[in-house]
């Protein structure tokens, strides 16, 4: 067939237009790639975990604590030969993906490692578009920002080498080993609580969202409150106030490891969400908390982000919730609150 | 093809592996277009956006009852999806609010006909029908986007069109046609948006 020849009646303005529009831009294959891994790792992920949403109440009492925190961190002079680097025992596992998508790297390259697999110490991680969630043994969360990159030097060990991280230990000051975060501008050591540190192009910028924050460095000790950034590099070391809460933290948010609720009463839950939300939870009587303690919840909230969570939960529980200034408030408006 | 659409549906409802693969291959790209213009062209958020528009579009499904291309459905979830992303980022300046102006085929292709300095209300509505006329290849129904991009920008032969769609000669000019037709009916009655 002469195919030129068939083109004289095609001639019309639309075909004009769409020549001259030119051909749609294309994600990148490499882009294409990515999204991929993450649509088929979601949409496997959340079909295994469908069959429950459901939740609803029964009768039952129990109250869960919020860890007290603290932290400690010290900054030292760029790339401190402070952080001590001992053996690696590459048979030691470290920590285990929970939530999103990472690639880690092996003999033969970057690949893209499984939700629960293990990583072992010494493993060097990446992230792309999305972030992840990893699980250490001991119960820790750490979340990797998306675009970042890590090597996991032992189990309470990591070096930060690119982007942002986020610790979560959710316990008491004191309990147990110290996680460290060592960067080229220093180490960053906690004993307990959730902070970031993110990696910039001239320092390192270090923000706390619970507990009490300790810099040693160069400079004299500083003492840091809860719901401070700090920062330090070549310009020097600052500090301000910023909030625990809000868009700065909501990355992490996707990345929580998932709360069981089945058979826990709603307070947990809504201790859970406050806390990985950077809220303070208040009850506005106290009819609203015993309700709270005394209702029992059953069903799965995987693969829902703890505001989320609240949103679909709640509403079975007859519990009114609202957001006010960073407080979640449960029970009655005319209650409590302001 | 609404049928199409439908078939695609059921067999993502019956979680058939193969046809959530295919929704990808389709949806993706428009998807990712459709997020990168409404997001200042970020690549990374546009990337993160399409990809949660997909995913959750596939996990409800079985909500889709073909009543409008699968596109169109699937913009709803990318148009709540850039909302979340916005407000997550706090807007950043970088949204592109899109004119819901209908198109009128020979006044776009005046506006195409120059290449007006950048940064001019000309250069602004020239870009606003380069996205147009993308984003309405995109919405018509699966295969006649393609054809119209293969014959008439990237220049393949009906023999060619004919051999990638699996149809016969005549069937493909056929298509051509009728996808010429339902580009100027969209495009006219939708202008930019679906």
């Amino acid at each position: 067939m002469d195919d030129a020849s068939r083109d004289d009646g095609d001639e019309d303005e639309v075909v004009s237009l769409v020549r001259t529009a030119g051909a749609r831009p294309n994600p990148s294959a490499e882009r294409t790639a990515d999204a991929r891994a993450f649509f088929d790792a979601a949409w496997r992920a959340e079909l295994r975990q469908r069959r429950v949403r459901s939740v609803w109440l029964q009768a039952a009492a129990v109250l869960a604590g919020v860890a007290a925190l603290a932290v400690a961190v010290r900054l030292g002079a760029p790339r401190p030969p402070a952080v001590a680097r001992t053996p690696l025992d590459a048979s030691v596992v470290v920590a285990r993906l929970d939530a999103g998508l990472v690639e880690c790297e092996g003999a033969s390259g970057w690949r893209s490692l499984g939700a629960g697999e293990p990583l072992s110490a010494g493993g060097r991680v990446r992230t792309r578009a999305s972030g992840a969630g990893f699980r250490v043994e001991d119960g820790r969360s750490v979340r990797l920002a998306a675009r970042s990159g890590l090597v996991w030097d032992a189990p309470e060990r990591l070096t930060l080498e690119s982007g942002a991280v986020y610790v979560d230990s959710g316990r008491s000051e004191g309990a147990g080993s110290a996680f460290e975060v060592s960067t080229p501008w220093g180490a960053v050591r906690e004993t307990g609580t959730q902070f970031e540190v993110r990696l910039e192009a001239t320092g390192l910028r270090v923000r706390v969202r619970e507990g009490r924050v300790s810099v040693v460095g160069q400079a004299p000790a500083i003492e840091v409150a809860r719901g401070t950034e700090l920062r330090t590099g070549a310009g020097g070391v600052t500090q301000r106030a910023i909030p625990v809460h809000g868009a700065d933290w909501s990355w992490t948010l996707g990345l929580a490891p998932t709360f069981d609720l089945d058979g826990r009463p709603s307070h947990e839950l809504l201790a859970w969400a406050a806390r990985e939300a950077g809220w303070e939870l208040r009850y506005a009587d106290a009819e609203s908390r015993r309700r709270a303690e005394a209702a029992e919840l059953r069903g799965s909230i995987r693969g829902l982000r703890p505001d989320e969570a609240l949103v679909a939960v709640l509403p079975s529980t007859g519990l009114p919730h609202r957001l006010q200034d960073g407080v979640l408030w449960i029970g009655p408006s005319e209650a409590g609150s302001r | 093809m609404p049928s199409e659409d439908l078939d695609l549906a059921r067999r993502m409802s019956a979680r058939d592996e193969r046809a959530f693969a295919e929704f990808f291959d389709a949806y993706f790209a428009p998807t990712y277009r459709f997020a990168l213009s409404r997001l200042g062209r970020d690549e990374d958020a546009a990337q993160e956006v399409a990809q949660a528009a997909l995913v959750r579009a596939a996990l409800k499904i079985s909500s889709f009852r073909g009543e409008a291309l699968l596109f169109t459905w699937l913009c709803t979830f990318c148009r709540h999806e850039v909302s979340a992303h916005l407000r997550r980022n706090k807007g950043l300046g970088r949204h592109v609010e899109l004119r819901e102006e209908a198109g009128e085929v020979r006044s776009a292709l005046e506006a195409l006909s120059s290449e007006p300095p950048a940064g001019t209300a000309a250069a602004s509505r020239r870009d606003d029908v380069v996205r147009a006329v993308h984003h309405t290849l995109d919405a018509l129904p699966r295969h006649y986007g393609d054809a119209l991009e293969w014959k008439y920008v990237l220049g393949l032969t009906v023999r060619e069109i004919a051999d990638r769609l699996g149809l016969g000669p005549k069937a493909a000019e056929s298509l051509l046609t009728r996808a010429r037709q339902a580009f100027r009916d969209r495009f006219e009655a939708h202008g930019v948006e679906p």
